[in-house]
This record gives C-alpha cells, structure tokens and sequence, in this order.
C-alpha cells in the first residue's frame, strides 16, 4: 500500500482528476485486485494477531477501531480525536453535560454561585475513588481539583484546552471535599466549564506542568467506568472496567481500541466480527453497512470540517488576492461526491453548518478557474504557458504537506485533486506527506509548511478563538497558519468576554463574514459522521461530541 | 404524499407512454422547462423544479395536458412540504422568541414581543398573544427605537378581536387603522381573509403600491410580499401572485432590529410561508380545474384535486370527493390502489370517521407485503390529524421489521405521526429508520420531508447540531427555511452549555 502512495506523487499528474477518466479505469481494476489481495493477506494476519490476543480477550469485550493512532492519553496534552475519545472512558470532571445540553452534577454533588455570578463554591462526592496506583487506591478530594486548575495554567503547560482556564482567577480547597473558583469575568454558561477533567494529584503532585513525555501521559489514572491496562506495541490500547466506578460498576468487562491504518481493512474487521464498532465509518462504506442487517449505523457530531490551510509566513500566501485565487480554483462539490460519496456540505467559513455561529448569508466560493486566473493577474503574477511565475521567474510552487498514517485513501484523493486543480490554474503543488507526529510538529511548533490539509472539530461553544486570535499564533498554538487581523483579534476578544447570547451569535456571524472574506484557509465541507457498531450492543447512545458518554451502561449480548 | 414520488414514477411512464398516441408531437418551448423540472423533481430538488416552473411559464394555458399533470404534480409535492416547514417554523420561532424574551442578557428586544403576538394568534394562543401585545407597546412607550412598526398594534388588536369574534372591538380598531398606508390595508384585508374568507381590498391599491415596495425587480418589503401573495391569490389572480413570488427572495427577514453595535436580531414573517402555499394550493388547483374538462385526464385531475384537500384538510370539498372519487375508473395502478385509503380520507372529513379507520387499518395489516400502501393510511392520519393508535401501534410492527427500501416511506410516516402526537423518543427511532433504509448517496438524495421531521425530531432531542446540519442541507433547496434555521441556531445558543475546546484530525 506505500507503494501506491509514492507513484501517486511520483506520477505526472494528468490535467483531468484520473478517477473520472475511461483510460485509467485498466489501472484502476488492477489496483483493485490488488487491493483485494493485500486485503485478504493483511485481514489474515489482523485475524491471526486478534486472535492471538483473544486469549486474553472474553466473550464481553468492546473492540472498536479508529484510523488515528492515541497518542498519549491524558485528557490534556493530545489533539488526537481518538485520544480525547479514551480520556472519556477514564476520567470524570465536576459537572457533566449530558446529550440533552444539561449540567449534570458528575464529581461534584451541589453548587452555590455568589452574587456576583464569580464565585462558585463545589461540594464533591466522598464516594470517589482513583484508580489504582502502584496497587494502592486513593480517595478523590479537593486537593485534586485544585492542582489540576494549577497544572493547566502553569505557562508551560501546552495543551489545546488550556484557554478553558484562563478565566479561572483563583481555585481553594475549602476543606476535603469542597472548593472554592473566583472567576476573572462572569462567563455565558459558568457551571458548564467546570466539565473540564479532574487528573489525580497524587500522581502528579512532582510535576509542575503537562507535557506529552510524561509517565502519566502514557500511564493515565482516573476515577472513570474504565482504567488503563496497557498500551501494545501498535497503539492498541486495553482498559479495564472499574468495578468501583461511582455510578456503578460497568456492564462491559473491557474495551480495547484497535487502531487501523487503512479504512478499507477496519471495515472488513467489522465485517468479519473482528472488530464491534467503527467510531467513524468511511462514507464510501455507509450502502455497504447500510445494507448489513447486522449492524447499526448512527450519526453523530457533525461539528468538524476540513480545509486547506495557508501559511501566511509564505510572502505569497501572505496575499489575500492569492489565496482567494487558490479557493475558486477548487471543484469542492466534485470532491465531495466523487470522494466521499456526497456524505456532507459544503460550508463558507469558520465554523460547522451545524453550529449556531454559522453565518447562512455567507456563500462559499464558488468554482471559477477563469476568477482564479484573474485574481492571480491581479495579484501581479505572471501567466505563462507552464504556469504562474513569481516575481524571480520561477514557477508559482508552494508545499502542501499532508499526515498521512500510511494508507488513508480519502485524504490522497483529496490532495492528488487539490493539486490538480491547482495545475489548471497554473499553481505547482509539491506534496509532502509525512508520519503524523512529524506533521504536527512542523505545523504546530515550527510552522514549515506552506499549505496543510486537515480536519477541525468543535464542541457545542463552536469556539474558533485560538484557531484565528493571533495571540494563538506561537509554536503548539492553533493559530499554526500565522493569521493576523486586528478586527479580528477584537471580535473575538469582544466574543469571549459577552454574556448575551445574541450579542455573541452577532459577533460569531461577523466573524464568519470576515475570516470567509480573507481566506486564510479554504473552507471544505463538513462530514457527516457515522459510528457503526454490531447489534450485539445494546444502550448504545452516542454523545454529539463525548463519543462514550454513559459508556458504563453499553450492553453487550 | 410521502409516497408520491414513487407513485410519481410509475404515473410518469405510464402517462409518457399515453402521450405518445394521444398528444403527439406539438413540442413546445414549455416542454424543456417541464422536462427539467421533472429531472429536478426526481431528484428530490422539488423547490428548484417549482421555480423553474414559475419563473419560466408564464402562461400554464399553452402547457399540454400531459405538462399540466406534471406541473400540478410538482406543486402539490411543494405545498405538501411548505405546509410542514410552516408548522415546524411557527413551533421553532415560537421557542426562539419566547427565549429572547425571558432572556437576562443585558439590552433585551423590543420587537420580538410583536412578532410572538403574530405566532401565538397563528398558534390559536389569543391570551398569550394578548399579553406580548401590550409589551410591545409598553416597550414602544419607553423606546420609539421601532416606532415603525407601531401601526402593526391596531393590526394584531384586530385580528384577536376578529378570532374572539368580538365585533365591536374589532370596528374600534378598524377605525384607528390607517388605510391609506398600503400596508396597514392590505394587512387589515389579510386578517379579514384568515378569519373571515373576504377580502374587499382594491386590487389597484396593491398594484399601486407593487411601486413602492418593489424597485427594480427588488422586493424592499416581505411584509408587503406576503400580503400582496396572500391577496393575490385569495382573489384567484395568479398571476399577479406569481411575479411577487417569483421575485421574493424568501431568506429575507422582515424586520431587523439593531440594539447595539454587535447586537442583530433578525425577525422573519411568520405567514409569509402560508401565504406562499396557498398561492401553491390555488396554482395548482387552476390547473387541475382546467384538466377536469378533458375527459382524458379527467380521473387524473380529480385524483390530485383530491390530493390537494387532503394537504389542506379541507373539510368544504369532502362530500364532493367522498362521492366523485368512486367513481374514477381510468387511473394508473399505482393510483387506483390508494384510491380506497384517500376516498376514505375525504369520508374521514365527512364526519365518517369508523369506515375510513376500518379501511386505514386493513391497509396497514396488508403492510408486510405492501408497505407503501401501509404508508398512505398512515398518511391520512397525518393530515387529518386523526387520533389512529392502534392502526399506527400495527404499522410500527411492520415498518420497523420491514428492513428493505420499500419500508423507508413508512417508516417516516409512522414517526411523522408519532412528533405529531409529541411521542418524541418513538418518532427519532422510525425517522432514523426511515433514513436508514432510505438513499445512502447524500443526504439531500432523500425525500425532504423525511429529513424536515428528522431535523425537527433532532432539535426536540435537543441534538441541536444534527438537526441544524439536515436544515442546512435542506435550506440549499428551500430557502423559506432560512427562519427555522434562524430560529433552531438562537434555541441552541441559548441551550448549549459548552465551553470550548477543539481538536485537529
């Protein structure tokens, strides 16, 4: 399968998208024959190494699979939606939220909230415990609460969920089993942010802040349905049910996430009875499952997107009339149907459709190779035969680089067609895909990139602030592209500090306005997302954005 | 009407074929535009397909029979739908506004108490709409920030009086009503219509105001559109109605009101989508009337005049169809066989409610081998709003064990009827049942009005993003739902309790 993604870069790449095309449709069927073959040597092998683990595996046991590798598994310092997706098996905070968007008490029983809607005094449960730690089991108390708030604002912690804390001014242990918050600014749903994951004080009381080498990172205790057991050597991780999980004990014994680098072998798992649930099927599988009266398909979070972001360190990029080219010059409905199977909408701006920031009156770019070539003229370039030169004479070129986790054919189509499209208007797109880790290292912390493709998503806030706030711009900041407008910067600040709702759904859809109108990435589209999962569960009822809430009530027969 | 599109198809070839022999081939520029918007029909775009119709067709007169069936065809299917965007939209403006109101936030509305009064008389809430009334003009009183839409007071004190049927309030109001202001006297006749079935209105006193409010083919007022096309097409001028649709952008709200700087509430017309359906229900209707004089299609034509007062529940015409319909005898199979369940839908009307259950339910027993027929009884409950829980207790049996395609339409019924009757947990199963079993190629491939109930069903469960996701989708083929959308994104603002947190994939 690497094999075929260097002749894809390798290749010349022809003027039409090729999967469209009679002539490669020879190719075509060979590469999938050849698929068909590799699929049947690697599912023996998967079925081989699952069975090999099944010694150890009993009857009630949850396998579910994800295309991404956990990276570490505290609640904190990954990005990775499949890490944040374990943390909610193992951790707990002081309130929840449940599918209906209501705080429910979680670690904490009761609430007062001062007058001055900034203090907020927590009682917490004394029936909690921590998982074991060196054999040893360990009551939660306040001092925990309290040390997590100082972990997260220590400067040096880096993490995606640090700007939740920032509006903490102070936290107290008022005594075992009660604290004390004082906010900064009152906030729009105050009790709501207490949601954020409570981490053990006693494992952590020699560390002053997170980082994702820690032991704890990969060894993670919590007072959650679930506690680690171990990692293998390819991600796959085991945990364990917690009998003495404080909403009672979970009715599934173990839970095993079984990481897969290609969409076409999980989903054969599924078929095969090798894995129990899909935690996103690819929609090029959706007739397929739909059609297997064993499974379930169900439909969940839809706040994410996907877009082509652009490093504004580039001096060309750095050009508004540039980046607008680029954006015309994208069929994203063709990619959208011919790719993933038409299974979303294309969006305009900063935020998923099924958000309430969502600005309707904002429309996408449209499809214009013509209005690139324009803009591109425009913008002082000039068009020669071969392409657009840059103000040295040489070829318009930027480098798009792209994670690639061995074999994701959705994302290679999306990029061979990006970099096609790009051809057309005369741009020369050198691809560059690279080991995940080493992705996010060069878009996150040293920004050496020109172009990225990846994927957003957001929870119910639909908060964009550190993607765009150039404050967010530092190395593991989210502001990765470098984007910079003061107008901005102001919104947002303005957004986070309102406590009226329609003031902040006004600011939010001015904000769509103006980011759309930059460009500073192109908005794709919005997937719908689908679990899959085998009738043999049962109470299955999937959270919009915490996957495996109430997890510990999952059935399987 | 959920199964019409497959009812639709076999219609099409068959009537394809008669065409051949009994029309010939008088092609004619109409043609194209009705091919197209066929295309589009069957691709579940129905609004697109209306308004290429509209827009293109100026004179229905010059259509075939055969065209006219597919033009009627297409807009009954439209006003099927608009007639349940319109109750989806009074419910969620409803709860939109109710919240803005009961909102602590600093500088609260002072508009939205007006456009609640209008969604409670709607809603049949006179108490209510009494009581937001008077806030109004208690918050026009302290702040004339909107003195402009002060002569709608008198308007709304009107209409309660009229519903109340208290007459002589209703004359004292009238006579505070400014009629030489083209909008106070339209809305007054459009009151009068809604209540009362008159409209005395001059139509050269619309016409003289179409200069005022539409300025370069611009319509500048909605509140003026929806009047203009309630009147229009009350008084059988369709098409004068037809070039103010034809023109209204229907993602435009009516009124925006600016508090602050940073602080935008915009309020949308809560009849604007009944006074476009019944512009729909009387297009069509024309044309249908117009085909009842050829004795070819005449079957056809009271077939889906008949159809037409099952959308609207018309009890006026349900002798006439009660009677008429047994005696069409040269209908389509796929029309002859739901004949028994719609003849009884229009008996149902008449007051004979025990023979149209026994008939539903004999349908719905038969559903294991023909769903499609099961879906259609349940479907008359639907519009009807019948109480029918054992038929629709049996129903559910079959369609959720009814796993191929052919289930997806009853499926959706049985859940439409299940939110119809607020059984919320049920109804999110068999619409969700529906959708699997329905088309896998993108969401918009399915029927819309499946996906409407869905994103309703979904909003109810306070799935707030799922649902807003569907009516996104759906509003690319329907603007009108730009105010339920407006309305579902403000009830989830101020529902949602999250706090922020992203993540890259």
């Amino acid at each position: 399968m690497l094999f075929r993604v260097s002749t894809y870069l390798d290749n010349e790449v022809p003027d039409q998208i090729s999967y469209f095309s009679i002539a490669n449709l020879e190719t075509h069927v060979i590469e999938e024959y050849m698929k068909h073959f590799l699929y049947k040597t690697i599912l023996f092998f998967t079925f081989v190494s699952v069975s090999a683990t099944t010694m150890a595996i009993t009857e009630n046991t949850l396998i579910y699979g994800e295309t991404k590798r956990p990276d570490t598994l505290d609640p904190y310092t990954s990005r990775e939606a499949s890490s944040l997706r374990l943390t909610q098996l193992m951790f707990n905070g002081l309130v929840s939220i449940n599918e209906r968007q209501e705080v429910e008490p979680d670690l904490a029983t009761s609430w007062i909230i001062g007058n001055d809607k900034k203090v907020f005094t927590f009682q917490l449960r004394r029936d909690v415990t921590w998982h074991p730690y060196n054999n040893i089991t360990t009551p939660f108390t306040a001092k925990d609460v309290v040390n997590t708030v100082n972990l997260l604002q220590h400067s040096k912690t880096i993490s995606p969920l640090k700007e939740i804390f920032s509006n903490i001014s102070k936290s107290e242990v008022i005594d075992d089993f009660q604290v004390k918050f004082t906010l900064k600014n009152p906030a729009i749903n105050p009790i709501a942010m207490f949601n954020f994951k409570i981490l053990p004080y006693h494992a952590l009381k020699n560390i002053p802040y997170l980082n994702k080498s820690s032991d704890f990172a990969n060894n993670p205790i919590g007072t959650g349905p679930y506690i680690f057991k171990k990692f293998n050597s390819n991600r796959q991780v085991t945990l364990v049910a917690n009998k003495k999980y404080y909403k009672g004990a979970p009715n599934i014994e173990q839970i095993i996430l079984k990481p897969f680098s290609d969409n076409n072998i999980m989903n054969q798992a599924l078929s095969f009875n090798n894995l129990d649930m899909i935690v996103s099927v690819n929609p090029r599988h959706l007739s397929e499952l739909q059609a297997d009266a064993r499974f379930s398909l169900i439909s969940y979070n839809t706040l994410s997107y996907s877009f082509f972001g652009y490093n504004q360190n580039n001096k060309i990029l750095s050009s508004q009339l540039v980046r607008k080219a680029i954006s015309h010059g994208i069929n994203r409905e063709e990619m959208l149907r011919a790719f993933f199977n038409n299974q979303g909408t294309i969006i305009s701006g900063p935020f998923a459709p099924g958000s309430w920031a969502y600005n309707l009156d904002v429309m996408p770019d449209e499809y214009n190779p013509l209005k690139s070539i324009a803009l591109l003229q425009k913008a002082g370039y000039t068009r020669t035969s071969n392409g657009f030169l840059d103000s040295a004479g040489k070829l318009l070129s930027f480098r798009l680089r792209v994670p690639i986790e061995k074999n994701n054919e959705s994302t290679k189509r999306v990029i061979l067609a990006y970099k096609n499209f790009m051809k057309k208007i005369g741009i020369k797109i050198n691809v560059d895909f690279i080991e995940r880790e080493r992705w996010k290292r060069a878009i996150f912390k040293d920004h050496k990139f020109d172009i990225t493709f990846a994927n957003w998503s957001f929870d119910d806030s639909s908060d964009i602030s550190t993607l765009f706030h150039s404050a967010s711009n530092m190395a593991w900041g989210n502001n990765f592209i470098s984007y910079n407008n003061p107008e901005v910067d102001k919104l947002i600040a303005q957004s986070k500090i309102s406590i009226d709702h329609q003031e902040k759904r006004t600011i939010n859809h001015l904000l769509h306005k103006i980011i759309a109108q930059d460009v500073p990435y192109t908005f794709l589209w919005s997937l719908t997302q689908y679990a899959a999962y085998t009738k043999r569960l049962s109470n299955v009822n999937i959270h919009p954005y915490q996957f495996f809430y109430n997890v510990h009530l999952w059935k399987k027969n | 009407m959920a199964d019409i599109m497959k009812i639709a198809n076999s219609l099409l070839a068959l009537l394809l074929f008669q065409s051949l022999f009994l029309i010939g081939s008088n092609a004619n520029a109409a043609n194209t535009h009705i091919d197209s918007a066929m295309k589009l029909y069957k691709s579940m775009e129905i609004n697109k397909a209306v308004a290429k119709l509209i827009i293109n067709i100026d004179d229905i007169n010059t259509l075939n029979s055969v065209e006219k069936i597919k033009y009627a065809l297409i807009i009954n299917k439209n006003l099927s739908i608009y007639r349940d965007i319109y109750s989806k939209s009074l419910d969620t403006q409803q709860i939109f506004l109710e919240s803005l109101i009961n909102d602590k936030g600093k500088g609260k509305s002072l508009v939205a108490p007006l456009f609640l009064t209008e969604i409670y008389i709607l809603q049949k809430e006179l108490n209510k709409a009494e009581q937001q009334l008077n806030k109004f003009k208690e918050n026009l009183k302290r702040n004339n920030k909107n003195a402009a839409l002060e002569p709608a007071t008198n308007i709304y004190n009107a209409w309660i009086a009229l519903v109340k049927g208290d007459t002589k309030r209703f004359k004292e109001t009238q006579k505070k009503i400014d009629l030489d202001d083209p909008l106070s006297a339209m809305a007054l006749d459009v009151i009068q219509i809604l209540t009362t079935g008159k409209s005395t209105i001059e139509l050269s006193f619309i016409k003289a105001a179409e200069d005022k409010y539409i300025i370069e083919d611009e319509i500048k007022s909605v509140r003026f559109a929806n009047y203009a096309i309630r009147i229009y097409s009350h008084r059988g001028e369709l098409s004068k109605a037809r070039s103010i649709v034809k023109l209204l952008d229907q993602k435009r709200p009516s009124y925006t009101e600016e508090i602050s700087q940073f602080k935008l509430i915009k309020f949308y017309e809560p009849s604007l989508i009944d006074s476009v359906a019944t512009f729909y229900y009387k297009l069509a209707k024309s044309i249908l009337e117009e085909l009842e004089k050829d004795t070819k299609y005449h079957d056809m034509a009271i077939y889906y005049l008949s159809d037409l007062e099952l959308i609207t529940s018309n009890t006026t015409s349900a002798k006439r169809f009660k009677e008429q319909m047994l005696t069409l005898t040269r209908l389509p199979k796929s029309l002859s066989s739901l004949l028994a369940i719609r003849q009884n839908g229009h008996a149902y009307l008449y007051g004979k409610t025990t023979r149209a259950y026994q008939a539903w339910e004999k349908a719905v027993n038969n559903a294991k081998n023909n769903p499609s027929i099961g879906a259609e009884a349940i479907l008359m409950c639907i519009y009807l709003d019948a109480s029918c829980p054992t038929i629709v207790q049996t129903a559910q049996l079959k369609a959720e064990n009814g796993k191929s395609k052919l289930f997806e339409n009853l499926n959706t019924n049985v859940g439409r009827y299940f939110l119809l009757k607020k059984e919320n947990i049920k109804a999110m199963r068999l619409l969700e049942n529906a959708l699997d079993r329905g088309n896998a190629g993108g969401i918009l491939m399915n029927e819309p009005i499946l996906l409407l109930n869905l994103a309703e069903i979904y909003r109810l469960n306070k799935r707030y993003s799922e649902s807003l996701q569907i009516y996104f989708s759906l509003g690319q083929n329907f603007p009108i739902l730009r105010q339920v959308q407006d309305a579902v994104q403000g009830e989830y603002l101020f529902r949602q309790r999250s706090t922020g947190s992203n993540i890259v994939f």
